[in-house]
Order: C-alpha cells, then structure tokens, then sequence
C-alpha cells in the first residue's frame, strides 16, 4: 500500500494467506493483517531486503516489489506468552513478523520494542498495539543468551479504579501475560464486561461497563 | 455506590473471553476514602447563612428554593442512560444554579447605580458561588474532568453575567418579563458563540484539532439551551414573586412598565362638548 507520492515512507504492508487476497481489510480492526512498511522485514523465518522495481507487462511498466533474501546473524528470543497468533517487532535492523510462533524463535539479532500482538485462541481473537495499549516493552536479541518477551495470553479481566470527585471511576482493561492491554477485535455488545464491588464479604455495588 | 461508603473495597470484573483467559478478574483492590455527604454541604450552608441578611428576612426570599429543587434533585438521582463520563456536565449545572441563587439573594447589595458596577459584582458572585459549587460536586478533588467542567463553567459565569448585562441594555430601562426572557435566549447564544471562538481558533489552529464551524456552532448553541434552562427557573420566581421582581429588575437597571395615567380633559374643551 504505497502512499499517495509514491514512495514507502507511512506505507503499509499487506501480509496474508494467499487465499484470502481477495478478502476486505481495515488497517484499524486489529487483526494485523497489515503492518508499518520497512525495507528490511524478517517474516517467519526469512529476512527480506525490499525494494521497488518495474517490469514490463504486457507492454507496459509495472511497479513491482522485489523481496530479496538476505542471511544475517540471528538469535533467540524466547516467548513466553500463549495463544500467539502474529507478532510484530518493530526495530533494527529488521522489522520482524512471526505467524504462530513457537516458546523460541530465532529472529535477526538486533534492538525491538513496540510489540504488536494478536491472539488467538477457539475463533476468539484479542489484539494489542503500541498505540492502544501504551505498552513499549524493548530487547535485545544477541548470539549469547536468550532474549525474552513476556506477551501473550492467557488474558485477565482487571480494572483500573480511580477517584474521580466523589466518584469512583472503573476502567476495564483485558491484560496479558505481563500486563499489557488488549483489545476484543469483535466484541459482543450485548453482553458487556461486568463488575461487582465488595466491602469486605459484601457486595455493595455492581454493574455493567459502558462501551467507548 | 452509596456516599458514606468508605474503607478497603475490591472491585471484580467478568467477562466471557471464548478461550483467551477465564471469565472472572483477578479481584483489585482499592482504598476508599469517602467523605460522605459533608464535602456537598458548604455551599447549602453558605446559602442558608445569605437568609440572616436583612434583605432576605422574608418569608418570601425562601422561595429561592423552589428553583433550586432540580439542581439538588440532579444531585440526589442523577439522569438515567447519562454516561459517568459526563457527570462534571451535571456538576457544572447545579453550580450555576447555585451561583444564580447566591446572585438573586445578594442583589439588594449587586445592583449598583451604575450598570458596570453591577455587571462586576454579578460576575463576582457568580464566580464565587459556582466555585463553591462546583468543588463540592467533586469532592474537593481535582481531575481531568474537573478541569474541563471547570473551563465549562468559568465560561458559563463569564457569558451568563453579560448576557444580564445586555439583557437589561437591550430592555431599554422597561421591564417586561417575556421580553426579558426572549433576550437572554437571543443573548445566551450569541455571546456563547462570541466567547467560544477564541478556543475555537486556538483548538483549530494552535492544536490542530478538526472541528467544523457546524460542530462549534451546534456546541454553542446547545450549551446554550442548557444556560438557558439552568436561568429560566430563576427568571419564573422573578415573575412570579415580587420580592424577587424588584430584585431582578435591579439587577437588569429596569422598571416595569406602567400604564399612562388617565389624565381629566381640560375645562374648557369639557365645556365645548357640553355645548
């Protein structure tokens, strides 16, 4: 998805199963279907150098991308988190995509952070994003040891309370493994996140939460 | 939850997550520290203390309750279906209320000879009294919804005072209730719209935010239409109660309008007819 003047620069890259090319997707639902371009990507195994170039179609030029593989050093990065689905790092030197990895990947030695994660689990999906979640967790993946990365599920059903006048505002959030925030990529409005609240043994006040 | 609730509470949240984690939350704990229902009273208190002033030595200065009676029912029941998010709005409305009632039992001692003069010690009282408000509202407590009611409501004093101003100028000295009423809903909007366009041209300008000259206008006339009905209850008293007509008219600089006394035809033109 090139941007209006042409270039890669803010540009996405749409990254799926070839049988679902035909299928819509908004790059804000969450599935990760597509993600920030870079030039250099590591996607499942494989570290790509990407670059733009034109080919002749049936007597016309085409643009085309040119995924080119490289080899570059890599290391381990152990995931300890579940139900992970797609995982993007963002980082040098490679921005890295893995599909339903496993407890240890080996990815591209470097710097992350801004992980960006869906789960999966039963149909059921859950994301979290840098920008949603405020969560910039950073590592460093070397040939020595193991990096690790605390991401994933099981998720948690928590709440953030805070005094706001002579209210007591309640802030649902579904949290990870290391409590990062996610989102519900469909959630059932009927049936809103509940809460109750307890003096002690007593309940003393419960409800449903608001969406928005 | 109720107002004297105080103490350790915990709060716990479920949720069906279709195989990502366990419907029931962890249990979060919080301390509570309620202040009852004390924090809401001093400006009640401070109203009731306006009663020992000699002005207000009446039976009939009490009926400055009966507008109030919406506010402190917004107060005791908040509206259904309103999102908690919005209740700094609420706040900011009973705050006025509050405020118009300090204005309408002070006026003896707000209206001056000269209209300025007024216009100062109005917007003076109203600033007091929607502080007081307000703060208790929020429990003394500052928040981000505080700040933004607080704007709100600085806002709401400052265009609430010079709409009574130009309401009493465009009176031309002649009070007539309807015709007081009809120029504060003219009024109310227009300054609304006149005070709102410098935040409009900072928010769009300065921040970059996107807000359509429709969306500014529709939320000035809306926060109008909420002025409007916050005043209207006073204005009502005003025409219902004499005690509080003279005070309103001292506040506007206007007096009601007489009828032209019926004067006797001169002698000599009696005579003519006779003729």
């Amino acid at each position: 998805m090139l941007n209006q003047s042409g270039s890669f620069e803010n540009s996405r890259l749409l990254l799926r199963p070839w049988e679902k090319r035909n299928q819509p997707f908004n790059i804000n639902d969450g599935s990760l279907a597509s993600v920030r371009f870079s030039p250099n990507i590591f996607l499942n195994g494989h570290a790509y150098q990407l670059e733009w170039v034109s080919r002749s179609q049936n007597g016309a030029p085409r643009p085309v991308l040119k995924f080119t593989e490289q080899s570059v050093p890599l290391g381990d990065l152990k995931l300890t988190g579940q139900f992970i689905r797609r995982l993007v790092l963002a980082g040098h030197p490679y921005r890295v995509i893995l599909d339903q990895p496993g407890a240890v990947v080996r990815i591209p030695q470097g710097s992350y952070n801004e992980p960006e994660i869906l789960l999966e689990k039963n149909g059921a999906t859950a994301f979290c994003t840098a920008d949603v979640s405020q969560f910039d967790r950073s590592i460093t993946v070397s040939d020595k040891s193991p990096a690790v990365l605390t991401v994933g599920g099981p998720l948690t059903n928590s709440v953030i309370a805070t005094p706001q006048g002579r209210d007591l505002r309640l802030d649902y959030r579904l949290l990870g493994a290391d409590g990062e925030s996610y989102q519900r990529n469909v959630q059932d409005r009927s049936h809103p996140p509940t809460f109750a609240v307890y003096e002690g043994a007593k309940k003393i006040a419960s409800g449903t939460f608001e969406f928005g | 939850m109720p107002l004297t609730v105080g103490g350790d509470l915990t709060v716990r949240t479920s949720s069906d997550l279709g195989g990502l984690g366990g419907g029931q939350g962890l249990p979060v704990a919080h301390a509570w520290s309620s202040h009852g229902l004390a924090p809401l009273l001093p400006p009640w208190l401070v109203l009731l203390a306006l009663f020992i002033l000699k002005p207000n030595r009446r039976a009939a200065a009490w009926l400055i309750w009966l507008p109030l009676a919406i506010p402190i029912a917004l107060v005791a029941a908040p509206l259904p279906g309103m999102p908690s998010e919005t209740n700094f709005l609420t706040d900011a409305v009973v705050a006025l209320a509050v405020a118009l009632a300090g204005v309408w039992l002070l006026s003896d001692y707000v209206a001056r000879r000269h209209r300025f003069f007024t216009f100062l010690l109005v917007l003076l009282v109203l600033a007091f009294f929607s502080a007081l408000g307000f703060g208790s509202q929020q429990g003394w407590s500052v928040s981000m919804e505080t700040i933004q009611g607080g704007i709100l409501l600085a806002w709401g004093v400052v265009v609430t005072a010079l709409s009574v101003l130009l309401t009493g100028l465009t009176c031309r000295g002649r009070y007539r209730p309807f015709g007081t009423y009809a120029w504060l809903a003219l009024w109310l909007p227009v300054v609304w719209i006149v005070m709102g366009l410098p935040l409009f041209w900072y928010i769009t300008a300065k921040m970059g935010g996107r807000i359509t000259w429709g969306q500014f206008v529709g939320f000035a006339l809306a926060v109008a239409v909420v002025n409007f009905a916050t005043l209207l209850p006073f204005l009502i008293l005003a025409s219902a109660s004499p005690c509080y007509r003279e005070r309103l008219k001292g506040l506007l600089h206007t007096k009601s309008k007489t009828p032209v006394p019926i004067t006797p035809l001169p002698a000599a033109t009696l005579k003519t007819i006779i003729d």
